[in-house]
């Protein structure tokens, strides 16, 4: 076990986050944000898209 | 729980003269930092809530029961006032009564209904349309006679503005208005000029979802139109705007 890091590593990123945001820095300069890639990724946006394609008649 | 004292308090928000942005929240550990900062509205959307509840990508596979679930478990964490993004109500005008007994019950303080066709049809090649405008009165008339707490905010949300035109938006928000919803929330397509048509056009709050530039100054916002007010609230980029001059 490598402790609980990443959830304490989630809490600060949505502390800064939220931080900055009330301090007015503008949603395009935030720091940190997970690149559009890697939340298609850990959403499994491929699969649904394929599913799509499978299922509901086309693209 | 009493969930009263916090719709008192987003009542008074929406009612009051500035636009203020809600801080996205999706879960107990996001609303308390919310709340701890300083947001005065929290915003829970569904596309967030899919993302964080099962990973999956805004297509509208989260259920209401997921959503409420959610929802209930950001409401007791602390006492930041919610607002929800509830999509299409979760089906027609029926499902749409049992989203807001579902919702209030929760703790949430307001909710939109949007009038988009969700999810997406069989054979639509993607394109989004929208309900006609009758389904989506009728929606927003279930909605409101759902509600137990008549400090539940309900707002007839469109992306009229995005899926087809000005002309478009305008006459549903004036038919939502008239339906009896407390705002009117505009997300897609949100122009300068939009807003101030849609707003000109309405007496009750608008909600702006998207938009950028002056759209996202609150100082602007509340001062660009002489003898308006507005009060926005955000989750990235949502706020919310009314007008007092009629």
């Amino acid at each position: 076990m490598q402790t609980h890091a990443p959830f304490s590593a989630a809490v600060q990123a949505v502390y800064d986050t939220l931080k900055a945001l009330r301090d007015g820095v503008a949603p395009r300069d935030l720091k940190n944000i997970a690149a559009p890639e890697l939340v298609r990724r850990v959403t499994r946006a491929d699969d649904y898209q394929q599913w799509t394609k499978d299922f509901l008649g086309g693209d | 729980m009493n969930w009263t004292e916090r719709r008192e308090r987003f009542r008074a928000i929406l009612s009051g003269n500035r636009c203020v942005h809600p801080g996205s929240v999706y879960d107990a550990v996001s609303a308390r930092i919310a709340e701890d900062l300083g947001f005065e509205v929290g915003m829970f959307s569904g596309s967030i809530g899919s993302m964080s509840v099962l990973g999956a990508p805004d297509l509208v596979v989260l259920t209401l029961t997921e959503f409420a679930a959610q929802a209930y478990r950001i409401c007791r964490a602390g006492n930041l006032a919610l607002l929800v993004d509830a999509d299409h109500g979760y089906g027609n005008a029926l499902n749409v009564r049992r989203t807001v007994e579902e919702l209030e019950t929760a703790g949430i303080c307001a909710m939109s209904i949007e009038d988009t066709v969700l999810p997406r049809p069989y054979g639509s090649g993607g394109k989004p349309s929208l309900s006609s405008v009758e389904e989506g009165v009728g929606k927003m008339r279930a909605a409101l006679s759902a509600r137990q707490d008549k400090n539940l905010v309900i707002a007839g949300r469109t992306s009229a503005l995005a899926i087809a035109n000005l002309d478009e938006a305008l006459k549903r928000a004036k038919a939502y208005e008239a339906a009896g919803v407390d705002a009117v929330f505009l997300a897609g397509g949100v122009t300068i000029e939009a807003v101030e048509a849609v707003s000109s056009a309405i007496r009750i709050p608008l909600i702006l979802g998207g938009g950028s530039g002056q759209l996202g100054d609150l100082d602007w916002l509340g001062a660009h139109r002489s003898g308006s007010h507005c009060r926005r609230m955000p989750r990235s980029r949502l706020r919310c705007r009314r007008s007092t001059t009629r």
